[in-house]
């Protein structure tokens, strides 16, 4: 199989080289850039299967970067972020980023994110001829063609909404979406996605009906400040990280 | 006969008038013997009682003992002719010359007790005037705090004149308000702030009797000190009503004597300050020594371990060498920790408003903190509670995460051998109660008192970074609105439990 390119775009040369050693580890071709021109130019002329994009970059804001980048680039763009930026990372969410990774983070997370980012890049080329019909994770299986969930075989009953909201975040499990974007989608471009309240309490309703323990969510997972995703159906990052440490 | 006397007495001696009546009668007949025996001569002797009974009655400052007396002088010259036949014989005028004499030394009398009396009523009511006067001017003296001032300036304007008046301050901006009034329902006319404008910023007085806002019944009168404007009184004046010299000198008094309060009180305030930045200062340096204490050691683990496996990587036991690598991770991991601690102290000694408080679900964040510590702490179960009912809290969940896994990561350490950890939430009234407990050794009693302080172990050794992950807790808390205590379980372990306000909320 064709080695995965990926594309870095970090200023920082010590963590560049880390991640350099330790992606060529896990057999990706890497490319380089320092600077958000230099990144641009490189995807242009690469095209990689994956971007790995820090936002604070010394000439472009990364913000910048990753608008024109969105232009004409459909691969998966993972952000790099410091933790306590929630509002920028939902912002670059927003902005069409695929996903998003917390500075310092564990050579495990990094990994599985950037799987999670290139199967979902696989299927979506795959999926736009037949789209999918089901999603199972552990228990849970959802139904798209007859709107229906089952956990352990046992339908579930939810509401409309709390239907849709599921769906929503099953047709793209182990991506991250932001309140602003579940809220638009479920509730219409008007509502009024400043006040999440509405969200949360359908989420922790689907979350009563369809997982075990409310405190321990194995099924819909939340991203405190950013938003919501479901859990990935092969490889969860959980259990992988847990593995690793 | 006797008994009947004994009570006549006791009747007599037992009230004050009585006893003053009785002496007085005593003496004008004492007098009227001495003067008849001795001197035998009938006018000298019902004159010299009379004059002793006035005596009496200017010494005890009674008006109706001189008309007594008086009365008692008309009888006894009436007895006096009856008794003495000489005195018929007498020129019946002598006789009269007597009773106009009597009756006008009565008048003189009275109208020189009543004199007296009134001008001593004056001075008592001087001498309470005075009292209140010194009594506020004293109060000024000790007052503490400018609310205390303007106040004791209110009373006395009310009890000493029975004024209203209305304090008024000026703010950073510029903007006029009233801070106090007496009585408190003194309505205040929209004028009367451009009156208290002009006064502020001509630091003169201004309102009625004055140029500037002569409109106003009040006279607005300024709190200087120095040049600066401090506050405003306005005292309220009637209709066509003089202000006399004194008055004017007195409330004068009062606003020099409260001016000097309010210079005072700016110069303590100021002295307090310095003194509360430089403990500020101190609690800084404590903190900073805390810090590169806490910092220090892992790192020199770190370096020690690197150049260990720089120096001599190979000849290392694979085992060995593994161990080294996850202690530089175990280690720099701790340091990440602290250093996102120090960024949210920052970020909450800032500015409260810096919190980016949202409504969270209580167990969203339960969720976080327990895949956390599955993540760091393999090897220790959280039993989470959260109520049934989807709770909802004002958080900026980020701080309010990072206190959680101070707290585990505490209770992680301090749990001796215990892998158990309970974290319960649970609503209290408007409060969301955060509760985590381990099942270690617990608090030593020393410590609870000082758990929350950043320095509080400069002399007693211990594993790094309790006190800053506690003192950040804490002020992470209180910017909320919240409450943190440490305490230990009576069964075993330590507690630590905090608040979070909930209205608001939904």
């Amino acid at each position: 199989m064709k080695k995965r390119t990926i594309l870095i775009v970090e200023d920082d040369g010590y963590i560049a080289d880390i991640l350099r050693s330790l992606l060529e580890a896990n057999d990706y071709r890497v490319l380089f850039a320092t600077s958000g021109t230099g990144a641009l130019q490189l995807a242009c002329s690469h095209v990689p299967d994956v971007v790995l994009l820090d936002l604070g970059l010394p000439d472009i804001d990364g913000m910048r970067v990753l608008t024109k980048l969105r232009k004409w680039y459909e691969g998966p763009v993972i952000i790099v972020s410091a933790r306590n930026q929630e509002r920028e990372k939902v912002q670059a969410l927003d902005m069409g980023a695929d996903d998003y990774i917390n500075k310092p983070f564990s050579a495990s997370e990094l990994l599985a994110r950037i799987r999670v980012a290139l199967r979902q890049a696989d299927k979506i080329s795959a999926s736009s001829a037949s789209p999918e019909m089901s999603y199972a994770v552990g228990d849970l299986t959802v139904d798209f063609q007859n709107s229906r969930v089952f956990v352990a075989h046992e339908e579930i009953h939810l509401t409309r909404l709390e239907y849709r909201i599921v769906e929503l975040l099953a047709r793209t499990p182990g991506k991250v979406l932001t309140h602003d974007y579940i809220i638009s989608s479920v509730w219409g471009p008007y509502a009024q996605s400043d006040n999440n309240l509405i969200l949360r309490v359908n989420i922790a309703n689907i979350r009563r009906k369809i997982e075990k323990n409310h405190n321990t969510p194995r099924y819909i997972l939340a991203e405190i400040g950013v938003g919501y995703r479901m859990a990935e159906a092969e490889s969860r990052l959980e259990e992988s990280d847990k593995a690793r440490e | 006969m006797i008994a009947w006397l004994r009570v006549m007495i006791k009747w007599i001696f037992t009230n004050k008038n009585r006893r003053i009546v009785a002496i007085a009668v005593f003496l004008n007949v004492v007098c009227a013997l001495i003067a008849f025996f001795a001197l035998r001569t009938p006018y000298l002797m019902i004159l010299t009682s009379l004059l002793s009974v006035y005596a009496v009655s200017v010494l005890t400052m009674e008006r109706y003992l001189a008309l007594g007396a008086a009365c008692i002088s008309v009888l006894q010259i009436l007895a006096l002719l009856l008794v003495e036949p000489a005195l018929v014989s007498e020129p019946l005028h002598n006789a009269l010359l007597l009773l106009a004499l009597t009756a006008a030394l009565t008048l003189l009398m009275m109208s020189m007790i009543t004199s007296i009396q009134q001008q001593e009523y004056f001075s008592t009511v001087q001498m309470d005037r005075q009292i209140v006067l010194r009594t506020a001017l004293n109060k000024l003296l000790m007052a503490r705090g400018l609310p205390n001032v303007y106040a004791t300036i209110l009373e006395a304007m009310s009890e000493l004149y029975g004024r209203c008046a209305i304090i008024f301050e000026r703010s950073a901006a510029g903007d006029i308000r009233d801070v106090q009034r007496l009585p408190e329902g003194l309505i205040i006319y929209e004028s009367a702030y451009d009156a208290a404008r002009a006064a502020f910023e001509t630091g003169r007085p201004a309102g009625r009797f004055y140029a500037e806002g002569a409109f106003s019944a009040f006279v607005y009168i300024p709190l200087k000190s120095g040049e600066e404007v401090l506050a405003v009184v306005a005292v309220l004046f009637a209709d066509g009503e003089r202000i006399d010299a004194k008055t004017r000198d007195e409330i004068a008094n009062i606003i020099a004597q409260a001016e000097s309060a309010l210079e005072r009180q700016t110069l303590a305030d100021r002295q307090q300050s310095v003194l509360i930045e430089s403990e500020r200062e101190r609690i800084r340096a404590d903190f900073l020594r805390a810090i590169s204490h806490d910092l220090r050691s892992p790192l020199t683990g770190i370096m020690s371990a690197c150049s260990t496996l720089l120096q001599s990587g190979e000849r290392i036991h694979p085992a060995a060498h593994d161990n080294l690598l996850s202690n530089i991770h175990e280690e720099a991991e701790w340091l990440c920790h602290m250093v996102e601690n120090l960024l949210s102290v920052t970020r909450v000694s800032d500015n409260v408003c810096a919190l980016k408080k949202s409504p969270e679900l209580v167990e969203e964040v339960v969720a976080e903190v327990v895949s956390r510590c599955k993540r760091r702490f393999a090897d220790t179960h959280i039993h989470a509670v959260t109520p049934e009912e989807p709770l909802l809290v004002q958080m900026d969940a980020t701080l309010i995460l990072q206190v959680l896994m101070n707290l585990v990561e505490n209770a992680v350490k301090y749990g001796g051998g215990s892998k158990q950890i309970d974290l319960t939430v649970s609503v209290r009234g408007d409060a969301a109660v955060f509760v985590v407990r381990d099942y270690g050794a617990g608090l030593s009693p020393g410590m609870i008192d000082s758990l929350f302080t950043p320095v509080n172990r400069a002399d007693t050794e211990y594993s790094h970074g309790l006190g800053i992950g506690l003192s950040i807790c804490r002020s992470v808390i209180r910017a909320h609105g919240g409450q943190i205590t440490g305490a230990n379980n009576p069964d075993k372990g330590a507690v630590f439990t905090f608040t979070l306000p909930m209205e608001g909320a939904l």
